[in-house]
């Protein structure tokens, strides 16, 4: 099978009647789904032909855009060159950007997938963003056609009417504005324009775009990462292979549609047939709630951030209600805190725990590991070895692969899931998209000549050969000529019962280490005391000059730690 | 009451905590929020919410807590 089309409708004929996606009493059956995407698809096509002048892209554009330019000795050429010959020769389907405002609801998987039936790719956003984010986005992927599953009064079908908006065509009209407000002049549709007729499975080439996900970049500005088809089919097939995953699963999907964790949820529904429950954020605020929740709907398996978990445990959930048809709980996107992820074992250990190691240039994960209590008793969970797509090695400075145990290392990953590259950013592309050196790597992995990606992350090999997350590359400060490493900082304080979440940063202009961190409820530590503690288990020269106290963690929207604004807390003076 | 209207002023001081109902149905307080407001209400009150007090009832104003600090209070 070539594009996730092909996949979503061999699953829509073996299980026509079972439901696909569900949220909040709306659901779809595989029937439904393919039936109405389809027509919406169609609808889409005929709006793209009477806008002629938005230009598309085609692959070789894109592919011209971003394979770097070989570069004398550092590339292997003649590898290069094959590759542009070849991506030329394949290319031929067109494929514009779609907009899609990501809400929490079932239709919005239709609305993702009827892009997907009219050819083109969809950019999945978060409808909350701000107006100048969102004005960055809409300039970077001019998107003719904006979806949305809020739809319009019906006063404004019938001009006559002088009756007020309600409820959901207020929101339809407050987003529209907000969309002009954004400069987008184009066509937003909804459910109800689908056309009459579906159109039919396009049958794109696995290189084909599929969807766009923007993230934060470091300089404020979003960066648009593009997946292909066949990027996300590769995973999808290792993933089920490796973990049993297939139509008997019931999905409960924590991340909002414009994360790109999520995908691994749609498309696990799309391509095996398994169930996918969306479910109300409001639920993650109560966990007894969320836990109840999760057992009237079958839930047998989740793939959250550790924080969502993590509530579950730090609330004491588990008193008043247990997960009763859950069977696989894994989780993605930071590190578990040990102290919560030990209460889940020791409460259910029945269930499968999987950490896994990914990053938003590739579809899914590259790296897993299931975590028994012989991992739980370790300082570090590891993020495990390879999935079957992936080859993954650790690299110095220079690219020269390292092997040995203990040392640290770049991670590089290759193989079919990884990302197009970045959206109209081909410099950007070319520094983390790589043509492995054909030089000196030495490693069983390092064939030359492969196009690897440079995740940022540090990790190191244990005795057994499993991967340790270390820190981000850029963690990685120099403080009187030596080097340090902040997630050793952060692991080392994180180990101390009385902190319940911390971050060690580096203020660049004081030439200090500072360490934010949130207490456990009942313990009154002061700053001295965690120093006091912290130079018993750290070098002196890694000591945080200062610690400063948080009633809560800054956290993104994903419930991941909020560095940025961690750093814009920084002392300044 | 002053003490549980500082410690929400904390986590978002933009809200009139005194007229707002709704401050879950309205997504003023998150489920990031709630771990850090019932682990300071517990601690400055010196009380424990369990698990069952946890619903939207007892959290959607700042009435509501004070209601459910002082039930949990006389039954310590």
């Amino acid at each position: 099978m070539n594009n996730l089309l092909d996949a979503f409708e061999a699953a829509a004929e073996k299980y026509p009647d079972k439901t696909a996606a569900a949220c909040r009493g709306e659901a779809f059956t595989f029937r439904k789904l393919k039936e109405r995407s389809a027509r919406l698809g169609q609808r889409i096509k005929e709006v793209m032909a009477e806008d002629s002048s938005a230009s598309g892209i085609t692959l070789s554009d894109l592919f011209d855009q971003f394979v770097p330019e070989p570069a004398a000795g550092s590339y292997d050429e003649n590898h290069s060159a094959e590759v542009r010959k070849h991506s030329a020769a394949e290319n031929a389907a067109p494929g514009r950007a779609v907009g899609v405002m990501a809400g929490r609801d079932a239709e919005t998987i239709l609305l993702f997938l009827a892009v997907l039936y009219s050819g083109n790719f969809y950019v999945a956003i978060d409808p909350d963003m701000p107006t100048g984010k969102l004005r960055k986005i809409l300039e970077d992927a001019a998107p003719a056609i904006v979806l949305t599953s809020v739809r319009p009064s019906q006063a404004q079908s019938a001009p006559d009417s002088r009756e007020e908006p309600q409820g959901d065509s207020r929101e339809y009209e407050a987003l529209s504005a907000r969309l002009r407000e954004a400069g987008f002049t184009g066509r937003i549709l909804t459910e109800d324009d689908a056309a009459a007729v579906p159109t039919e499975n396009p049958h794109l080439p696995a290189s084909a775009p599929a969807y766009m996900i923007y993230t934060s970049g470091s300089t404020g500005t979003p960066k648009g990462v593009l997946k292909s088809h066949g990027a996300v089919l590769s995973f999808q097939e290792a993933y089920q292979n490796t973990f049993g995953l297939g139509a008997e699963e019931i999905i409960g999907n924590q991340t909002p549609f414009f994360f790109d964790a999520s995908a691994k949820d749609i498309y696990l529904m799309a391509t095996s047939g398994a169930t996918l429950e969306v479910l109300p954020p409001e639920l993650f605020v109560f966990p007894v709630t969320l836990i109840r929740y999760l057992n009237e709907r079958h839930i047998t398996y989740v793939c959250w951030v550790p924080t969502a978990l993590a509530i579950v445990t730090q609330l004491g959930t588990f008193q008043e209600v247990i997960p009763e048809t859950l069977k696989k709980v894994f989780f993605v996107g930071e590190v578990f805190p040990l102290k919560q992820l030990r209460k889940w074992q020791e409460t259910l250990p029945d269930i499968e725990y999987v950490n896994l190691y990914g990053s938003t240039e590739l579809a899914g994960v590259a790296c897993w590991c299931r975590i028994g209590a012989k991992e739980l008793a370790e300082e570090t969970l590891p993020i495990g070895r390879p999935l079957s797509n992936c080859q993954v090695r650790l690299a110095d400075e220079a690219g020269n692969t390292i092997t040995g145990p203990d040392q640290t290392g770049e991670i590089r990953i290759a193989g079919p899931a990884l990302a197009e590259g970045y959206y109209h950013d081909p410099e950007k592309t070319a520094q983390t998209f790589v043509i492995r050196s054909s030089g000196k790597s030495a490693g069983q992995t390092a064939e030359p000549g492969v196009r690897e990606l440079r995740t940022g992350d540090l990790a190191r090999f244990d005795h057994e050969g499993l991967l340790h997350f270390v820190s981000r590359s850029d963690d990685q400060i120099k403080l009187q000529g030596r080097r340090i490493e902040l997630g050793e900082i952060t692991a080392a304080a994180d180990r101390l019962p009385e902190i319940r979440r911390c971050c060690a940063l580096f203020n660049e202009k004081r030439k200090k280490i500072t360490l934010f961190a949130e207490l456990t409820p009942g313990c009154e530590e002061g700053p001295r005391d965690i120093i006091r503690k912290l130079k018993g288990m750290l070098s002196d020269y890694m000591v945080p000059g200062k610690v400063i106290l948080l009633d809560q963690m800054p956290l993104n929207a994903n419930g991941k730690i909020d560095r940025t604004r961690l750093k814009e807390m920084m002392p300044q003076s | 009451m002053d003490e549980l209207l500082e410690i929400l002023e904390d986590i978002n001081p933009d809200v009139d905590y005194t007229k707002e109902k709704h401050l879950i149905d309205h997504k003023v307080l998150d489920s990031f929020s709630i771990v850090s407001l019932v682990s300071q209400i517990s601690e400055t009150f010196d009380i424990e919410i369990g698990p069952q007090y946890l619903v939207p009832e007892n959290f959607n104003s700042a009435e509501a807590m004070w209601k459910m600090i002082q039930k949990l209070e006389e039954e310590d």
